[in-house]
């Protein structure tokens, strides 16, 4: 099933429990017919939205601001970094990665809810790669 | 006969006890919560029907019945997120699963492959049991998808 697809029978399943629903908040990572990443966020009863990037759950206070400032290119002060401020920058995959592990590694200091290890996957047209970084297990 | 909304409550209430609905067990002295703000002012094929008490009952009286403080949700945690590029995208989840105070579970992922879609990959966080019966009906409902095309997308 394509990832377009997925995402509304995603939508559609969590509106049909609609006034009983799933306590489950999703993002959908997938790609896109053209070949291009795709991620879809979600709420419990299946209101949904397709962005460059996201992030939900307990620690979705400390991941958002971050991803909003690196990857999305928001609220910065160098104004002249050579992107337009909101749109996002366009970076490798391994610095996506890089950048993930930090936000996990600080929104585990903060949050109790978040620790013990972050596991990533980097999805693309044919392979999927876990990565498994240890968190702090306190 | 006419039932408000609390005469409904008083009834079910009661009525959900198994031996309540047998003819031959309509004694109110074996009912002994019944007595303390319930009268039997009439019997219907189910079982005595209870008025509601004069007075709405209070918090202490309503806590002597049998009430059990049943939540369906929990919140066991957890935090996800997705960055989308060009030609991949990143998902990422920790694996930790608490209730509370709590640590379930260390090693607990919150990332899910949809093996009858095109690589994608379902992060969720939240309530785990609700989080495992959404996987569960999604992949089904993806396979017999799959299986009405008669194509068997991956």
């Amino acid at each position: 099933m394509p990832s377009d697809s997925v995402a509304q029978l995603l939508s559609n399943t969590l509106y049909y429990k609609r006034f009983f629903p799933y306590y489950a908040f999703n993002i959908l990572a997938g790609m896109d017919a053209n070949g291009a990443g795709a991620v879809y966020s979600y709420d419990a009863i299946g209101s949904f939205e397709r962005t460059a990037y996201s992030a939900n759950g307990s620690g979705q206070a400390y991941i958002i601001p971050v991803l909003d400032n690196v990857i999305g290119n928001r609220n910065r002060t160098d104004d002249d970094n050579g992107n337009k401020s909101g749109v996002p920058v366009t970076l490798s995959a391994d610095e996506v990665v890089e950048i993930l592990k930090d936000t996990f590694l600080s929104a585990g200091e903060r949050d109790i809810y978040t620790g013990d290890a972050v596991e990533i996957m980097v999805v693309t047209q044919d392979s999927i790669v876990t990565h498994r970084f240890a968190l702090k297990a306190d | 006969m006419s039932t408000t909304a609390s005469n409904v409550f008083y009834n079910n209430n009661n009525a959900a006890k198994p031996f309540r609905s047998s003819a031959a067990a309509q004694s109110t002295s074996m009912l002994p919560n019944s007595s303390l703000h319930h009268n039997v002012f009439a019997t219907s094929s189910e079982g005595p029907v209870f008025a509601a008490p004069s007075t709405t009952p209070s918090a202490a009286s309503l806590s002597s019945t049998n009430q059990h403080g049943f939540s369906p949700y929990d919140l066991n945690g957890g935090t996800v997120a997705a960055v989308a590029g060009p030609d991949y995208v990143v998902v990422a989840a920790d694996t930790r699963l608490s209730s509370g105070y709590e640590i379930l579970c260390r090693d607990s992922s919150k990332l899910f492959g949809l093996v009858h879609s095109s690589q994608c990959v379902l992060a969720s966080s939240g309530c785990k049991t609700d989080v495992d019966q959404l996987r569960s009906l999604l992949n089904i409902k993806m396979k017999v998808r799959s299986y009405a095309r008669k194509v068997m997308h991956r």
